[in-house]
């Protein structure tokens, strides 16, 4: 069943793989085109995303089915302009990748399937993606790092620390066992209406006092860098709702003290790790997801990297959030290890990328979600 | 150049192929789910079964539902990547379309009616094989009170995993449930693709409420 490779199809320069990925596991459309050369220089040759945040907006979050709908609306299309802008034809590729897991299992399979029919078109191997493996080689786009780094990868969907020893082999060293921290932030967003993401907490908490309202700091100075923010939240909700008629300045006043609180809290869980004989080897701490785009929490960041004798790296926004161009890196790096997948693996939609890790959420039945 | 027809709407999860002036070549599996693992397997057996390479083909057609949203969606996305990286044309096949080319030539009318779930069925009427309106989602009784004024005394025979819910003295069970593949298949066939794209049918929206429980779609 694994589709032959046809070399004559292949017209990458020699020694140089180009693959096609996809990514189609959350809200996000998305098409990229990486080659990695003889010499081991990345580059993206072509990426395309279609955000879907107005589809999902009036409904307080991203509704499993609308997203699915508007991946397979879009998918073809996006790979089209990928390419074009890449410049390649498919039969120029060396492989096709597309996230398998974890996430909304219905974007997953529209992202899965499309690649099958690419490979199966072009005989080219397949290869099914860890969404959060992309992730942990996404600084290989953009920076010289270093293998081992130690990674904290906050979005809206994850809040993990992860050692990065190589491409293949990670140890999550923390997670959380409840929410992930960017869900905080869009939760906080509405709920004072400053607006519908995370960003709009970090705009109006610029003008804010973060000393005004005394949040907790959820697993502050615990032995285990693992991260909670339910607490935090209903928090938050608690400090929020006890006021009379907010005004804009006591809104700015609760996102700043929030911001505040999450900042302390992943400080404070990087120092942790970092103090764990398992990070004794990083390199560099190295931090992705859309929260990373927070300033004052990258600041507090850079602070505990610093004092632990690492530099924080931070990749460009366009590849810390969710992009085609990490999935398409990963099919690059398990291409060259001679790894690929049949044409009959199914989309996961849990996938923890260290499966030795104990659970700590959605630890049920099915088994650990990411 | 050849065929390929996908359906992937129901618990059948099936690929036909067919090249001109030979029989078609068909692989099915009867699934209840599971066709994102399954499909490319099938399609490359039935490729391999007719004895051609994907790069023979002219054409990917594929049931576009009412059916499984999931399984609609694997069918699709799977069509619209080769017809992508194939550049060939790809278009879709309306489940009750084929399954009113699939019924037993019989006098009058036919009528395509899918189960939906919660009390209703997708409806539509069809005359020598062309429809007379567009899908219809409704309760069950009122889809036989609308058939029945449009059909005006004239024998109306069922087809679909929804005739059984609207069975009654003016429309007769013909005992199909699924479509026929090589019906669906002419039907890929001489289908145009600007007008018969290959986009889902959805019968339903999206199960979602705003804030407040209000329905966006209501």
């Amino acid at each position: 069943m694994e589709p032959a490779r046809d070399p004559a199809a292949t017209q990458s320069p020699a020694g140089a793989l180009t693959v096609l990925g996809f990514e189609t596991s959350c809200d996000d459309t998305a098409a990229a085109v990486v080659r990695r050369d003889a010499d081991g220089a990345v580059r993206v040759l072509g990426e395309r995303v279609v955000r879907q945040d107005a589809a999902h907006a009036p409904f307080g979050g991203v509704v499993p089915e609308i997203a699915a709908r508007a991946h397979v609306d879009r998918l073809d299309a996006v790979a089209r302009r990928a390419m074009a802008d890449a410049g390649v034809g498919f039969g120029d590729l060396d492989a096709v990748a597309a996230t398998a897991g974890p996430g909304l299992v219905g974007g997953v399979m529209v992202g899965l399937m499309t690649a099958k029919a690419v490979a199966l078109a072009h005989r080219l191997p397949l290869v099914a993606v860890n969404h959060l493996e992309g992730h942990a080689l996404s600084p290989c786009l953009s920076e010289k790092v270093a293998f081992p780094y130690l990674l904290l990868l906050v979005s809206g969907g994850h809040t993990q620390i992860l050692m990065v020893r190589g491409v293949g082999d990670y140890q999550r060293l923390g997670t959380t066992v409840d929410d992930a921290a960017g869900e905080a932030f869009d939760k906080i967003a509405k709920l004072t209406g400053l607006g519908l993401s995370g960003a709009a907490v970090e705009c109006a908490a610029t003008a804010g006092d973060a000393t005004r309202f005394a949040l907790p700091r959820p697993f502050r100075g615990a032995p285990n860098p693992d991260f909670s923010f339910a607490g935090l939240k209903t928090a938050a909700t608690r400090a929020y709702q006890s006021l009379d008629s907010p005004s804009d300045a006591d809104k700015a006043d609760l996102a700043a003290s929030f911001q505040a609180a999450v900042a302390d809290v992943l400080a404070d869980r990087v120092r942790t790790a970092l103090a764990l004989p398992a990070a004794a080897e990083a390199s560099a701490v190295i931090v992705a997801g859309g929260v990373a785009a927070n300033a004052v929490i990258r600041a507090a960041l850079t602070a505990a990297a610093e004092d632990a004798g690492r530099p924080l790296v931070a990749p460009p926004l366009k590849w810390c959030t969710d992009n085609a161009a990490m999935i398409a890196l990963v099919g690059i790096e398990r291409l060259r290890r001679g790894e690929s997948d049949q044409l009959d693996v199914a989309a996961r939609p849990r996938w923890p990328l260290d499966p030795a890790a104990a659970p700590a959420l959605g630890g049920g039945k099915k088994g650990p979600k990411a | 150049m050849a065929l390929l027809f996908l359906d992937t709407s129901g618990p059948r999860c099936a690929a036909l192929v067919r090249r001109p002036g030979r029989d078609d070549v068909v692989a099915e599996e009867v699934l209840g789910r599971g066709h994102d693992s399954r499909l490319a397997p099938i399609v490359q057996t039935v490729l391999e079964q007719a004895g051609i390479a994907p790069a023979d083909l002219a054409r990917v057609a594929v049931a576009v539902g009412p059916g499984s949203f999931t399984g609609v969606r694997v069918g699709v996305a799977f069509a619209r990547g080769l017809a992508l990286s194939l550049d060939i044309p790809s278009v879709g096949i309306n489940t009750l379309d084929a399954l009113a080319a699939s019924a037993p030539d019989t006098p009058g009318l036919v009528v395509a009616a899918e189960d939906v779930k919660r009390g209703e069925v997708i409806w539509r009427l069809f005359a020598d094989g062309a429809p007379l309106g567009a899908p219809d989602r409704a309760a069950a009784a009122d889809a036989v009170a609308a058939i029945a004024g449009m059909a005006n005394g004239a024998p109306v025979s069922s087809a679909g995993t929804g005739a059984p819910l609207i069975a009654s003295q003016s429309i007769m069970d013909t005992g199909v449930r699924i479509f026929d593949l090589v019906r669906a298949a002419d039907l890929g066939e001489a289908a145009d693709p600007a007008a018969a794209p290959a986009t889902p049918f959805y019968a339903r929206p999206p199960d979602a409420k705003l804030p407040g429980g209000v329905d966006p779609w209501a």
